[in-house]
């Protein structure tokens, strides 16, 4: 797995990102907005998720892998504060982590694969028809999205998981046990009648 | 600063009139002291109620002529228009009136939503006094709960919840310092023993009595149940 | 917690609000009631409301005398309490879910534990305290210890994210999104979540 290692910048964040997933970003901290930069000029950022409820439940000791993301989109907010839409391109693995003289963490990394980057053609199906609802009825969300990719099940499903009000503990394993029957069948069982 | 908030289920449970009186009273009165709580609130009940009165829920349920409106409702709606409309009473929004309870000689403004409610005697231990609010709602006990200065409750732990609001004064446990319109609610999980320094005024919900689980303190046990 | 957070400077409005319901309508009606006791524009707004406080009733009591006392009792609140209602701090959806939600917490209270103390309008004040205007979340935190009180921000206001702005659904979203009553959608996600337990349980066998 461990074809390339490269150094990037981590912002630790509870925001679960699957590739292919955008989202919307208020950035004001120095420490995070020196990362935009580097960002910007370079290879992107990794969101690394880290949440206070994963590690109470010690679900995971520690995760360790991240969502490499890109800046595809930057503006600055009615009060001035820079927004950044990012996009995942990749999950990657974490092998190590320091931090600068600004307390920006840098990891090495090494890029994961993903169920959710192939591709399998499904146009119609009801779980799309019901996102297709979701983007529709929430402007902001709809916004973030230039190309939906909403005949493709892995795509559908990878956007299911990050909207479903799960704990990120659970959304971990999605990733962890990179099983897309499981994940498919589990977003099913919530968006269907689960007794059927 | 306040720094501990009811989640948001119980927030949506509040909004919804899901709650008992008890947990529904002590959201209220966090949400008097905090911003944040009462423009979530704000938000969500218009949320619900733009969902409530949606028109399409009711597609299947109404067709548009009064018949059917009236079998599904098994009860004249004009009638009950007729009846609503021929009464001319207004009414007048009585100003909220202030009232004071005092403790160890100091006076303390109740939290309007305590308006109503009945307050039984004071009964003291130590440095611990307590008025029950007497809502009536079986296991769940509600209290008002005075901590003298340097007085504290024992460590403990109980089989159901605890909800302690803040309302004047500040104390400390074991996971830290708490002030005036804190939310503090606590389930079987948590033990702990809440020191006040200064002394503190609290507003207090638990469907159990407290177990307390050090040592000799297992023997105050008794007080478990009055403090609660 | 980090600056993500801010990112819920949304309007529930722009979320929650649809064009499904004519508001400006609802708003002059009630402001016809308020102001010159208009039986007319009062039989409008019963026309619009009662059928469905009645369906929400029906869901909550299982008597239909009780459901019926709640339309009667909503309705008869909403005649004699209109001057209290304020567009500028509230839609009349709003306004009229308030004083059906406070008839049904008192007839609940008054029927479980017996007492007939009404204390719902003591804990949602139907005349105030209605408006998600004013200070607004932004506004709370936008003071020169912005980072700090970010820093310090507890799970519970991380929780908001989820309701406010649209990288996670809140549990009633999604039940609002399948046409699902509220308790159905977490019975699901428990089950769905047991589900899960399962396969992993049996994967490691």
């Amino acid at each position: 797995m461990k074809q390339t290692n490269i150094t990037l910048p981590i912002f630790p964040l509870p925001i679960f990102l699957l590739p292919g997933g955008v989202t919307k970003l208020r950035i004001f901290e120095p420490r995070y907005l020196k990362m935009v930069s580097i960002a910007s000029s370079g290879q992107g950022f990794v969101i690394w998720l880290k949440d206070k409820k994963v590690k109470d439940n010690a679900i995971v000791d520690q995760i360790l892998w991240g969502s490499w993301v890109d800046i595809i989109n930057f503006d600055q907010g009615e009060d001035g504060v820079l927004e950044v839409d990012v996009k995942c391109k990749s999950l990657i693995e974490i092998n190590s982590i320091e931090q600068d003289s600004d307390n920006l963490h840098f990891g090495e990394v090494s890029i994961i694969k993903h169920w959710s980057e192939t591709s399998i053609d499904n146009a119609g199906a009801e779980l799309s028809k019901s996102l297709e609802t979701v983007f529709s009825e929430n402007k902001r969300l709809n916004d973030l999205y230039t190309k939906k990719s909403l005949n493709n099940t892995p795509w559908v499903l990878a956007r299911w998981l990050e909207i479903l009000p799960l704990d990120l503990g659970v959304k971990n394993k999605f990733v962890v046990n990179n099983n897309f029957k499981e994940a498919k069948a589990f977003v099913e069982s919530v968006i269907f009648d689960s007794s059927l | 600063m306040i720094n501990h908030h009811p989640k948001f289920e119980l927030i949506q449970a509040f909004v919804n009139g899901d709650l008992p009186a008890s947990l529904s009273a002590g959201i209220a009165i966090h949400a008097d002291m905090c911003a944040v709580c009462q423009q979530k609130i704000a938000q969500f009940t218009e949320q619900v109620a733009e969902n409530s009165f949606e028109e399409e829920f009711l597609d299947r349920f109404i067709v548009d002529d009064n018949d059917a409106l009236e079998s599904i409702a098994a009860i004249n709606f004009d009638h009950m228009i007729d009846d609503i409309v021929q009464s001319s009473d207004i009414d007048i929004a009585i100003p909220k009136t202030e009232k004071s309870i005092e403790f160890n000689g100091v006076k303390y403004m109740l939290p309007s939503v305590l308006n109503n409610m009945v307050l039984s005697k004071k009964a003291n231990i130590g440095k611990l006094t307590r008025t029950r609010i007497q809502l009536n709602e079986d296991e769940i006990h509600t209290s008002l709960l005075h901590i003298k200065p340097g007085g504290g409750v024992p460590e403990h732990t109980h089989k159901g919840f605890e909800l302690t609001v803040l309302l004047a004064g500040s104390f400390h446990d074991e996971s830290g310092e708490y002030v005036k319109g804190d939310f503090i609610m606590l389930d079987g999980s948590d033990q702990h023993h809440p020191v006040s320094t200064n002394g503190c005024l609290c507003y207090t919900v638990a469907n159990d009595a407290l177990h307390f689980t050090q040592g000799i303190n297992k023997l105050l046990n008794p007080i478990g149940s009055f403090i609660y | 917690m980090q600056t993500n957070l801010l990112s819920i400077a949304t309007n529930a409005k722009s979320i929650s609000m649809t064009d499904k319901i004519n508001h400006p309508q609802l708003c002059q009606w009630l402001n016809s009631v308020a102001h010159t006791r208009d039986k007319q524009a009062f039989t409008h707004l019963f026309q619009f409301f009662a059928p469905k406080i009645l369906r929400i009733a029906r869901a909550k009591f299982p008597n239909e005398a009780q459901a019926n006392e709640v339309v009667q009792d909503t309705m008869s609140n909403v005649w004699r309490k209109a001057h209290l209602f304020n567009q500028d701090k509230g839609a009349a959806t709003t306004w009229v879910y308030t004083v059906m939600r406070n008839v049904t917490f008192d007839m609940l209270r008054k029927i479980q534990g017996n007492k007939e103390d009404n204390l719902s309008d003591d804990i949602w004040p139907v005349a105030e305290n209605m408006s998600s205007e004013g200070e607004t979340f932004d506004d709370h935190l936008e003071n020169e210890n912005l980072l700090s009180v970010i820093e310090a921000l507890p799970q519970a206001q991380q929780d908001v994210v989820k309701g406010f702005y649209f990288r996670e659904m809140s549990q009633e979203q999604l039940a609002t999104h399948l046409r699902l009553p509220l308790g159905t959608v977490k019975s699901r996600l428990r089950l769905a979540l047991g589900k899960l337990k399962v396969q992993l349980g049996e994967k490691h066998d």
